[in-house]
């Protein structure tokens, strides 16, 4: 187990026989990288680039975090600009290609909301009309003004939340990151939010599985994955029952409630682990039929909409498949 | 590809030679084989004529396309992965296009009028077209003044899958001339204006989705309004010193997207003994691109997520938007087994080259093509 610093996680580096395997907590989940062994690698300084990364990016993006700049921004909501680095730009853009991307189911200035939820489920309480408008209105990520130096949020009450859509884009940041050091062959997964490049082992795909809704740890289908981001939405195991209902836990920024789809999980492979997510949460709020269609419209991507009894896949869908557990 | 064919069947159907008055019955099978295992056309054609009462006859043509093959998608076939070199190409499984055009007319001394009602069928396109045409006739047959009117109403499934309409209104207006036993000259303006959407539902512009890492393909945009103007001239002449036809044709479009192309054709037949005919032509067409036009990776705006079609902003990577050249000689031979029976055989070689200097030239596709025709007068 090695630790970077205070500030940092731990992290522990198992060697096997094929690969190395990096192991660590962020997200609030588990997070993991399989590296298979090639000349010229530094397992222990890639490693630690990685988990730094992460590290820095949570602290600084993080709504949980009182020093975080997200926290910043949004404590200034209302009342002043915020200055913002180049970085923060790149993730305020990908922010906004997600808020457009998922036709504004996914809104990353959905603070108020999410809030109002959390605060729901902690009293076992179901929020009323008023309070889900009140709450609603505050909600729009058009009315986030920001330019490559600054950010303003226009009204008081209004927060940022990346919670959406951030682990998806640290996974494409950190693929990113290992091909700028030279690694072409890696696997990423950030709890289930995972990208594969190039091959495991000599003409061997990655293989990666998709779970069952309510099955857990029986993959429904295993996939070969090259070069390509796989992510999964589903509320099969995160919901909570309030007033005889049962509520999903993907928030529908448009309505101000949970998805009504809470059986279904959706998961979407294209070439972005950032696109694939956005894709598989739009996917669930819009339910199967609109979901597939959405698929079908994208180019490089498939993807399978599963519900208890029933499972919908994209055209090209079983081109990743070599395995599928009979009904 | 579908206006193409479209426009094919109703060429075939006007500018075959017709007899007046009479029977007849045509046949005409087609393949458009183009290089590279690209896009791959099998076309059948029957049609048949005949003559009722007082100057009335009408006509069907029916026609079955079967097209296969590969198209490009507008990303840039240098962005393609190393382990899919073909990326920037569309495999399009089998598709069957059924089409019916059904011809009613009235042929007089002093004119004459037809009216025409076409439908084609295909899983992601549905089409019907409705035409009048107006021939007035003068100075004994030696001048004709022409006039027509006709609508395309189609059904298109967009990128969503939903079945939107557009429809394509033209005017036409023509004068041909006999000028001597040997000469005639034919002149003919029109003016189309099609709205609605006017996008190809399988034509993609390459976007830049930084910071995302990654080459996306996003829809095309083009406008829901179009203005096309066309100019068409021909003069035929008979060379009784070599026994042969010869027809020079020059066709010029433009609308108001800036995109404009030229035509020019010789064609020249000659018979040969009693049963046998010949035929070579030279086409040469070259065309300036759209202002909205280009191949290039762009940087992802908002706007590409849902685009709109009245206000814009307009692009496509569809390299038939661009300029290009394009070439094409034929050779076709004819047997008459009678006088009024014929069956020929033809071959096309068609040539393509981009000339904007930055769409890559692989997008272009050369193609060969094969024609069998067989046709009956009685």
């Amino acid at each position: 187990m090695a630790v970077l610093g205070e500030n940092t996680k731990p992290y522990s580096l198992r060697k096997d026989e094929q690969c190395a395997q990096l192991c660590f907590q962020a997200f609030g989940t588990n997070c993991s990288l399989l590296l298979p062994y090639s000349e010229n690698q530094n397992l222990d300084f890639i490693s630690e680039q990685v988990v730094l990364w992460v590290n820095n990016f949570e602290q600084r993006y993080s709504r949980y975090l009182e020093n975080s700049w997200v926290t910043k921004v949004n404590l200034s909501a209302g009342k002043n600009e915020v200055s913002i680095t180049t970085e923060d730009y790149e993730v305020l853009r990908a922010a906004t290609f997600t808020f457009f991307q998922s036709k504004q189911a996914v809104d990353p200035s959905c603070l108020p909301l999410t809030q109002l939820w959390q605060k729901a489920k902690a009293i076992k309480s179901v929020p009323n009309e008023n309070q889900i408008l009140e709450a609603r209105n505050l909600v729009n990520w058009e009315w986030v003004e920001f330019t490559k130096t600054k950010i303003f949020l226009a009204q008081p009450g209004m927060g940022l939340d990346f919670g959406g859509f951030g682990k998806e884009l640290a996974v494409d940041k950190v693929a990113e990151l290992l091909k700028n050091q030279g690694y072409q062959r890696f696997l990423i997964n950030f709890g289930g939010d995972i990208f594969a490049s190039g091959e495991a082992d000599k003409n061997e795909a990655w293989r990666v599985g998709i779970e069952k809704p309510n099955e857990e740890g029986q993959p429904a289908y295993v996939l070969k994955l090259k070069n390509h981001a796989l992510a999964s939405s589903g509320n099969y195991r995160k919901f909570f029952d309030m007033s005889k209902k049962r509520y999903g836990h993907t928030l529908d920024p448009r309505t101000g409630y949970p998805t009504i789809h809470s059986d279904l999980s959706a998961s979407i492979i294209s070439p972005s682990c950032l696109k694939s997510g956005i894709l598989s949460t739009t996917c669930l709020l819009s339910g199967i039929e609109a979901g597939m269609r959405m698929i079908e419209a994208e180019w490089d991507t498939e993807g399978c909409i599963q519900s208890v009894n029933s499972s919908c896949t994209s055209n090209r869908f079983y081109d990743y498949v070599i395995y599928e557990k009979s009904a | 590809m579908r206006e193409l064919w479209v426009c094919t069947l109703l060429s075939f159907h006007l500018f075959t030679d017709k007899g007046n008055g009479q029977n007849a019955l045509r046949a005409k099978y087609r393949e458009w084989l183009e290089d590279d295992d690209r896009v791959e056309v099998r076309s059948w054609y029957a049609e048949t004529e005949m003559a009722l009462q007082e100057g009335w006859s009408i006509e069907f043509l029916g026609t079955i396309d079967s097209w296969s093959g590969a198209t490009p998608n507008g990303l840039p076939p240098e962005k393609s992965k190393a382990s899919d070199p073909n990326e920037w190409l569309n495999i399009v499984s089998e598709e069957v296009r059924k089409a019916g055009l059904f011809t009613c007319s009235k042929n007089t001394e002093n004119y004459s009028l037809s009216f025409e009602y076409g439908i084609s069928d295909e899983p992601d396109y549905f089409s019907r077209s409705y035409a009048l045409q107006y021939a007035h006739k003068l100075a004994a047959d030696t001048l004709i003044i022409n006039s027509g009117f006709s609508l395309q109403d189609d059904s298109v499934k967009n990128i969503n899958g939903d079945f939107v309409g557009k429809n394509n209104p033209t005017l036409s207006l023509g004068i041909q001339r006999v000028l001597d036993k040997f000469t005639s000259i034919a002149f003919n303006l029109s003016y189309s204006f099609p709205s609605g959407y006017l996008s190809d539902p399988y034509k993609r512009i390459p976007v830049d989705m930084s910071p995302v890492p990654i080459i996306n393909l996003e829809p095309e945009n083009r406008p829901d309004e179009r203005e096309i103007f066309v100019f068409y001239s021909e003069i035929s002449r008979y060379l009784d010193w070599i026994k042969a036809g010869v027809h020079m044709r020059y066709r010029y479009f433009e609308d108001n997207h800036d995109l404009s192309g030229h035509t020019l054709e010789f064609e020249g037949i000659k018979k040969w003994g009693d049963h046998w005919a010949y035929s070579t032509s030279y086409r040469f067409y070259c065309q300036k691109q759209a202002f909205f036009y280009n191949p290039q990776v762009q940087k992802f705006e908002t706007y590409m997520i849902s685009p709109n079609p009245t206000t814009g902003p307009y692009y496509s990577a569809d390299h038939r938007l661009s300029s290009f050249e394009s070439q094409t000689v034929s050779l076709k031979l004819s047997y008459f087994l009678q006088d009024d029976m014929i069956i020929d055989a033809g071959f096309d070689r068609y040539f393509t080259q981009g000339k904007d200097g930055v769409t890559d030239q692989k997008v272009y596709p050369d193609a060969n093509v094969f024609t069998l025709g067989f046709q009956w007068q009685y």
